[in-house]
């Protein structure tokens, strides 16, 4: 008389698109209908996790724009090379033009040790002093630009190792340390943005899965009724995540939005600053690409997270 | 169409609730459950929705051991069963409306014909005209006809009640028995927990009756 095979199933076969399509839409709108309910608790929930990443993301804008900076300061590099006090004025005009003929060098220009302690003379308020000087202690200094294109450590190296072969060269002094000093901390800092990164998406994944706990609480009633009637767990568990799409979704467009607004608050003071250095430099913002992969990721830390929390309340239900 | 083998039910913790219990109810029959309280009427009507298993023995609905219906299964047999409550179960912040239209909106049907059933199923209970109150702002009476007419909107073969005429005065209980007999003569079987004797009596159906989870007579 029983029959081994159940026939109550899944209807598969009868999927229908269409209706499927607009139970999405139902919920998703219902959803959105319900934060405008209760908008101050959501829109807390919301800035929560609005201030959370814009840690993060601030950091790395943040980063970003110290790099952008260090490449500018980059491309300005000069070198300055001190010749040996016996060289002449000739021999050392001879080099300049020389030098600025070299396939590495952009430009080269000769100061001369008349013209340098003139200089120095006039502005270092040791005028009377450098008076009784017999013998200008100043060498003549070339002052080179390398290529811009020679950006890279390697290349510099093999330029200035070549100077050094030049015979007239006392000296050759190149203030790169610090650079390089500040490019390796502004990777170490990109590291430790990610692991930043790590620790305050997991903040708001719990952010998302506490909201969604309570809000799953108070429909707790709801959700036994919805089931009575034959809802199946994906159509119960569909109104949360469409919820912990809207905190994630929200929570993401604003963090960026703070990242942006806090850049453009201090790119003007930044600019004036610039200015003063006769630098045309102005903060860059967050990309568009950046700012769209921060809101999927907030995305999807709401969904994981309102999925965690409901997908274990249906599966510790018995039936 | 349902068919109880020998079946017994033991809470976790409690008191065996159902004892071997065996019965059979035929497609289109009307029957009542009797029994004082606790003798284990509610638990026989939720192993028949699968909102309890049974320890022992089988429930078989349409010839299929629904107590071995897997947890991704259980939801498509329930929309198979109308289910009535004493307490209403309603959605006390959606209106009348939608409070009958959940169980289409479950099975994803478009907004005209959910639209259609509704008020099909609010006309059958007399409701009709009050889809936009809320069901807080009607009658006991009233909210127990919101829970009949959403039990039977999506027309299922069967239809069980658990106690649904218990906080109602005489008059309105028979009103709403009516309305089950009214289904009943449509080809839904019906099966309706109560201690209303002297009501059941006057109905004169098919009466099954429990004693401390014990079948004590299933005959009319
Ligand atoms: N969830 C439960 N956990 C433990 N015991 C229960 C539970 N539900 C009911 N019982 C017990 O099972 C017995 C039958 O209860 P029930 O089916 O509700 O009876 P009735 O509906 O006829 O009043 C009672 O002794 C009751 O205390
Ligand atoms: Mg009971």
């Amino acid at each position: 008389m029983a029959r081994r095979r159940s026939h109550i199933k899944r209807p598969a076969n009868l999927f229908n698109l269409r209706a499927y399509l607009l139970i999405h839409l139902h919920t998703f709108f219902a959803s959105l209908g319900r934060f405008s309910r209760a908008p101050f608790n959501f829109m807390m929930t919301v800035s929560v996790i609005a201030i959370t990443l814009s840690l993060p993301s601030g950091l790395l804008v943040s980063i970003n724009n110290l790099q952008t900076l260090s490449g500018q300061i980059d491309l300005n590099n000069n070198i300055s090379l001190f010749l040996n006090q016996s060289v002449s004025l000739e021999k050392a005009r001879e080099l300049t033009e020389s030098l600025d003929g070299h396939d590495k060098i952009a430009k080269s220009i000769l100061i001369d040790k008349q013209s340098a302690l003139e200089e120095f003379r006039q502005y270092s308020g040791f005028g009377s002093a450098i008076g009784t000087l017999t013998n200008n202690p100043l060498p003549h200094v070339i002052q080179i630009t390398p290529l811009a294109a020679l950006k890279d450590q390697a290349s510099l190296e093999s330029l200035i190792s070549e100077l050094k072969q030049e015979p007239n060269i006392q000296q050759l002094q190149m203030d790169m340390g610090w650079l390089n000093r500040l490019n390796g901390i502004l990777d170490i800092a990109q590291r430790g943005v990610s692991i930043i990164t790590l620790l305050l998406g997991f903040a708001v994944l719990l952010i998302v899965s506490n909201t969604i706990r309570l809000e799953l609480q108070n429909r707790r009633d709801e959700i036994d009724i919805t089931r009575l009637v034959g809802a199946t767990s994906a159509f119960i568990m569909r109104p949360f995540i469409y919820s912990g799409f809207w905190y994630g979704f929200l929570g993401g467009v604003f963090a960026c939005l703070l990242v942006n607004v806090s850049v453009g608050l201090i790119d003007g003071p930044t600019s004036s600053l610039a200015t003063l250095y006769d630098s045309s430099f102005s903060l860059v913002f967050m990309s568009l690409k950046h700012a769209l992969l921060w809101v999927l990721f907030s995305i999807l830390l709401g969904i994981a997270g309102s999925w965690i929390v409901v997908g274990r309340y249906l599966s510790e239900l018995e039936n | 169409m349902l068919q109880f083998i020998n079946v017994s039910k033991r809470y976790p913790g409690g008191a065996d609730a159902l004892k071997n219990v065996s019965f059979e109810l035929q497609k289109g029959e009307m029957a009542f459950l009797t029994g004082h309280s606790g003798a284990g009427k509610s638990t026989l009507l939720k192993l028949i929705a699968i909102l309890e298993r049974s320890t022992h023995g089988q429930v078989m609905l349409d010839n299929q051991n629904i107590g071995r219906l897997s947890k991704r299964n259980v939801p498509y047999a329930r929309r198979k069963i109308g289910m009535i409550f004493q307490d209403h179960r309603l959605l006390h912040d959606r209106t009348v409306f939608d409070n009958v239209a959940l169980p289409l909106i479950i099975a994803g049907l478009d907004h005209h014909e959910i639209k259609r059933r509704v008020r099909a199923a609010l006309d059958k209970v007399n409701l009709l005209g009050k889809e936009q109150r809320y069901p807080i702002t009607l009658s006991g009476g009233e909210q127990q006809r919101i829970g009949i007419a959403r039990a039977v909107v999506n027309r299922p073969p069967m239809i069980l009640a658990d106690e649904p005429t218990g906080n109602l005065d005489p008059e309105l209980s028979e009103e709403i028995m009516q309305l089950f007999e009214q289904f009943n003569q449509v080809g839904v079987t019906v099966l309706i927990a109560s201690h209303d004797i002297s009501l059941i009596d006057r109905m004169g159906y098919r009466t099954l009756q429990l004693s401390q989870g014990e079948m004590v007579s299933h005959h009319g």
